[in-house]
């Protein structure tokens, strides 16, 4: 490079260190500063980039970080709020549940089950109406013995 | 550390978001392994096959000659009856033939748990605990269930 360009070059450099130089500028003084036509006169402007460089990937670091963070804190609120709807809702699919275990035997037939709840509902209903027949005798001649 | 936090906000709505059955003593019943037993039935239904009863949850123990497990289903209602706000009960001999409990809404539901205690014309000894759970009121049970 000729000495005009470096006088260039160092005139660049002291903008630069004015923060008086656009980016395309900077971008080209880096490219300069990383070059062998850069002697030792720029070993501060060389310094100072490499320091820069990192700082710029630390930022862009930060920044992706905010920006998943703030991602991160959306999908958790979007999680909670779906769980927590989904488990106020009434009766959804998976919820659903009709099992009975007569005699320590396990039946899962729908209409069974919903018999043997009948059957108890209609029995108590019975109990607080007024006894059925069967117990009405059964307290009479047998009583209720505990247990 | 973010999962660590996504984790721990399902875990919490779980929490917050239990069934209104946890808390009453009653709940042990239907949450062991009686049901394994041959002298043991139990039922347990909750969900869309529910909904034309105006009931989510249903669940009936009933010990048929297990003066071990009657023993226990006694103490679990004795447990939870100072905690109703409306009681039937109904004593023969000094001993309690069947008891409706009504406690208070829940998560917008009522909540009612009924016991019974009688030997029937076999002879056998059958004591059965019912827990229910719904948007039903007590009248609209009774009258769904008479036959």
């Amino acid at each position: 490079m000729t000495n005009h360009d470096l006088n260039y070059w160092r005139q660049l450099a002291t903008r630069y260190f004015e923060a008086e130089t656009t980016e395309e500028e900077e971008t080209a003084l880096r490219r300069f500063a990383a070059s062998k036509s850069a002697d030792e006169g720029f070993d501060d402007l060389r310094a100072v980039m490499g320091l820069s460089a990192i700082g710029r990937q630390r930022y862009k670091k930060k920044r992706l970080l905010k920006r998943l963070t703030a991602t991160g804190v959306a999908a958790m609120v979007a999680v909670a709020v779906t769980v927590g709807w989904r488990m106020m809702s009434p009766a959804s699919g998976a919820d659903d549940v009709c099992v009975a275990y007569i005699g320590g035997k396990k039946i899962t037939n729908e209409k069974v089950v919903l018999a043997q709840m009948q059957a108890s509902m209609s029995d108590f209903a019975s109990a607080i109406e007024g006894q059925t027949p069967e117990d009405q005798l059964s307290d009479f001649f047998q009583g209720v013995e505990d247990f | 550390m973010k999962h660590r936090v996504i984790f721990l906000i399902i875990a919490l709505i779980t929490a917050t978001s239990a069934f209104a059955q946890e808390g009453m003593a009653v709940n042990k019943l239907f949450t062991s392994d009686y049901k394994q037993r041959p002298s043991v039935n139990e039922v347990e239904i909750s969900g869309m096959v529910l909904k034309s009863y105006g009931v989510t949850k249903f669940r009936s123990i009933t010990a048929i000659n297990d003066a071990e497990v009657a023993d226990i289903m006694r103490r679990c209602v004795a447990a939870d009856a100072p905690k109703a706000i409306g009681s039937e009960v109904k004593k023969v001999g000094g001993v309690i033939n069947y008891a409706l409990y009504t406690f208070s809404e829940k998560e917008g539901k009522y909540r009612y748990v009924f016991y019974r205690n009688r030997k029937k014309g076999d002879g056998k000894k059958e004591v059965t605990v019912l827990y229910v759970e719904g948007t039903a009121t007590l009248k609209e049970l009774k009258d769904l269930f008479k036959k």
